[in-house]
């Protein structure tokens, strides 16, 4: 779980963006940049930008042209490589 | 001489001596603007009523005509449809009797390695397929891949890790026993083939950490690279125990299939069967455009942990493959492993995907068709196996060659 207080926290992204605005990835990666969101990686054949930033960012890139949805990223865990389970 | 069509001998219904199907259709004219509906309602009763035939058995909405005939009569008619460039098959009319007996002998219901193969590799028939998945790129995005194992040697690996501080190399053993399984060898020499896609090339994708974990982020970079690379499989044993569809995965799937890709991914091993509790379809394996494999045991059960469907658009469990007690390759001096989960059955699904890409040219929504409806039917709920137990493409029809 993230500690301290919702400002602070660094939290990553997944945007993914609207069909109609894959191809003018540029552009909507820099608006996200104007927005604040500090971009990790751009995904252009998938249509998605990776970045991080505070909590209330989320709100501010969702309103953004282009964006089809921000979701939280999440993480996926193996169990141990002893376990005859996987 | 007319030779009627051979296959139609061989089958077990019986011909009637004179009597013939005439299909005024052939695959290779499909696009042929010659066979509208115009030519079958106009041109064809003309040409069967001058080669002496009637109409009165001739269906337009189809194309096929039924007529008695003398053989020299079929020899001229098929003439005249040469010469008219109109594609037209004769085959005798069959009797055909009320189903009873199925032919073909029963297929196993239960599977054990041998010195040859694995169980898995027997029940997806891939250990006697011609098909290898030549020409097909199987992406395994997971905790990469044992680069310096000696059956891979002479095999061609594309990896690359999404892990930051991590090179390519398998530091867990996941990754390299969901490698063996779909594209591992079908023969090694001194222990069993356990590989069902042993020709395809492997695009090996680092997305977990050695420790087994990972995010969106290098899963969803991961699947990205697998598409710019044009690979047509990607399989992902991998998945969290929430019910929620995560929204990344919507879009990724859906624009995999657009670019002629088909994500595969485990069902989840969140059930405890003997316990009451059947689990529910994790993500992202309950995303819509993603196909969720359940898995069986060599008993060709549903195994204790497979998960089962989830209500609601894209929970279902698509198709079930080998789960439980799966030999494969690891990492190291160990350099073999059993284990068992929805993981192990994922990337038994991820090669027959590569087999029937390879046999059929079907790639994405048509491949994920094809798997489905290859499937051998069990009988279990379709909540807990989907179609079954994936297939390995039939050996192609004896055309009488």
């Amino acid at each position: 779980m993230n500690q301290g207080s919702p400002d602070s926290v660094s939290h990553t992204y997944i945007v993914t963006v609207t069909s109609t605005y894959t191809a003018q990835m540029e552009q909507v990666v820099s608006s996200l940049e104007s927005s604040g969101l500090r971009v990790n990686k751009v995904l252009n054949t998938l249509g998605q930008v990776i970045g991080h930033g505070n909590e209330q960012l989320r709100g501010q890139l969702e309103q953004i042209e282009g964006v089809q949805s921000v979701d939280e990223d999440k993480v996926y865990r193996l169990p141990s490589p002893k376990d005859p389970l996987q | 001489m007319f030779t009627p069509e051979v296959p139609f001998l061989r089958s077990g219904a019986t011909a009637i001596p004179g009597r013939y199907v005439l299909v005024f259709d052939s695959p290779e004219h499909l696009d042929s603007p010659s066979m509208g509906m115009r030519t079958l309602t106009e041109d064809v009763p003309q040409i069967l009523e001058s080669q002496g035939y009637g109409v009165t058995e001739y269906f337009p909405r189809l194309g096929i005509a039924v007529v008695s005939s003398e053989n020299d009569q079929l020899d001229e008619f098929q003439a005249r449809c040469a010469s008219e460039r109109m594609p037209a098959r004769v085959v005798p009319e069959m009797v055909y009797y009320a189903l009873a007996d199925q032919p073909g002998a029963p297929l196993p219901t239960a599977y054990e390695d041998t010195d040859k193969f694995t169980w898995g590799l027997q029940a997806v028939r891939a250990a006697d397929s011609k098909y290898t998945g030549a020409g097909i790129k199987v992406a395994v995005l997971d905790t990469g891949f044992d680069l310096a194992h000696p059956d891979f040697a002479e095999r061609t690996v594309v990896s690359k890790s999404f892990v930051d501080g991590e090179d390519a190399q398998d530091g867990h053993g996941h990754g390299t026993h969901c490698i063996g399984t779909s594209c591992g060898p079908r023969a090694v020499a001194d222990g069993r083939g356990y590989g069902v896609a042993s020709g395809a090339e492997i695009y090996a994708g680092k997305v977990l950490g050695s420790n087994g974990s990972g995010s969106d982020a290098t899963i969803l970079a991961g699947i990205d690279w697998a598409l710019e690379n044009e690979c047509q499989v990607i399989s992902m044993s991998l998945g969290a125990d929430v019910q929620q569809v995560h929204p990344p995965y919507v879009t990724a799937g859906r624009r995999a299939l657009e670019l002629g890709s088909l994500i595969i991914a485990a069902a989840g091993n969140n059930a405890q069967r003997s316990q009451g509790n059947p689990g529910f379809v994790g993500a992202p394996a309950n995303s819509p455009y993603i196909m969720a494999v359940g898995a069986l045991d060599h008993t060709l059960n549903i195994a204790d942990f497979s998960a089962r469907t989830l209500p609601g658009r894209g929970g279902q469990v698509d198709t079930s493959g080998p789960g439980v007690n799966i030999y494969s390759s690891w990492p190291g001096a160990e350099r073999y492993n059993t284990i068992s989960g929805t993981s192990m059955a994922t990337p038994h699904v991820a090669g027959i995907a590569a087999l029937l890409a390879e046999a059929t040219g079907f790639r994405a929504r048509e491949l994920w068709a094809e798997l489905v409806q290859e499937g051998r039917r069990l009988e279990l709920f379709s909540v807990d196996v989907g179609s079954g137990l994936t297939q390995a493409p039939p050996p192609a029809e004896n055309t009488g060659a």
